[in-house]
């Protein structure tokens, strides 16, 4: 046997699944040979290495919180695709709801800002004797002017 | 009572049936599932993985391979899963590792300081060393070196030939050696 074949078997060799004979072929070569004794050694001693991993510890009462967790997934059933649907278009309506009602809040305090700045100044016993169209010409000339300032 | 002959018991309904099934083998998969996540409370709601599946599929389970190779294939895959998830969010273990966050150190606090961060170390090297293995041969080394498992259970566990098991142990321990050899020449 050569180092080559020796080398291409170390591990099954290592680990005593082969025939008796092949064995004793390993064995031999083993014995012959330096260069495969020191890989061999140096394998099994990497190989041993692995044993000072730790062994964690048990979590304690494993089955107790193993049942909790399947009553707990019992019980939060998934929502079916039509009830998903459903939802997300409620959820969809109630922000589009949302934003008209602000865009409509919006309009309506620029409108009431702009009716004050109108009679702003004026005394209220001045705004009490001005006849309606006077109302009606003010607001429109207010309005044009802030109209055309834009 | 056998574990098939218990899994029937779960069919009809039996808690306590399934109650032993989980009393038997918990240990080997948290321990399975600790080996690849290093982390207990990862190993743990992945170890309840498993026997939530295993329950859920009472019903279709069919007694062709032994309940343990079930187990241990459903743990396996789960385990890589859940490491593929992390490598997604790119978690990585090994940081918590060296925070030492998620692993139990064999030293104790009786041991000498230097000897401890010493073994911690070493740990830390051997994880790595085991993590940075392709998926297949890193599943034979676990199941092989840590669950003692016959090539003959691991080929069953891994849809695999017996031979190719062979061929993945001896490209793991190649792989290993090499990587840390250096630790052996310490230790001389």
């Amino acid at each position: 046997m050569n180092c080559a074949t020796f080398r291409k078997q170390f591990s099954v060799f290592q680990d005593n699944r082969l025939s008796s004979d092949q064995m004793n072929d390993m064995a031999l070569h083993l014995q012959s040979c330096a260069d495969c004794r020191k890989f061999t050694e140096a394998s099994e001693a990497v190989w041993e290495l692995l044993t000072i991993l730790p062994k964690p510890k048990l979590p304690p009462f494993f089955y107790t919180r193993l049942k909790a967790r399947m009553e707990a997934d019992h019980q939060a059933k998934p929502l079916s695709w039509i009830q998903r649907a459903v939802l997300s278009a409620m959820v969809t309506a109630v922000l589009t709801l949302g934003i008209i009602l602000g865009s409509m809040a919006g309009r309506f305090s620029r409108a009431a800002k702009s009716e004050n700045d109108l009679f702003y100044g004026l005394p209220l016993e001045e705004i009490n004797v001005l006849s309606e169209s006077a109302y009606a010409s003010d607001y429109f000339e207010f309005f044009s002017q802030e109209g055309g300032a834009e | 009572m056998q574990d098939a002959e218990l899994m029937e018991r779960v069919k009809a309904g039996d808690e306590s049936a399934f109650k032993m099934i989980v009393d038997r083998h918990h240990r080997a998969i948290y321990h399975l599932c600790y080996r690849y996540l290093e982390k207990r409370e990862d190993a743990e709601e992945v170890a309840q993985d498993v026997f939530i599946r295993l329950y859920r599929s009472v019903d279709t389970y069919q007694p062709f391979a032994k309940l343990t190779t079930f187990l241990y294939r459903i743990a396996v895959n789960l385990s890589l899963n859940r490491i593929r998830d992390r490598k997604r969010k790119r978690w990585i273990s090994l940081e918590m590792l060296r925070q030492n966050k998620g692993m139990e150190f064999e030293a104790s606090s009786r041991d000498h300081p230097d000897f401890a961060l010493e073994l911690k170390e070493k740990q830390i090297q051997i994880c790595r060393a085991i993590e940075s293995l392709p998926e297949n041969q890193k599943t034979a080394v676990i199941l092989y070196r840590f669950q003692e498992l016959s090539y003959e259970e691991i080929a069953e566990v891994m849809d695999c030939s017996v031979s190719a098991v062979e061929a993945r142990l001896h490209r793991a321990k190649l792989s290993l050696k090499k990587k840390l050899n250096h630790l052996v020449d310490d230790l001389k």
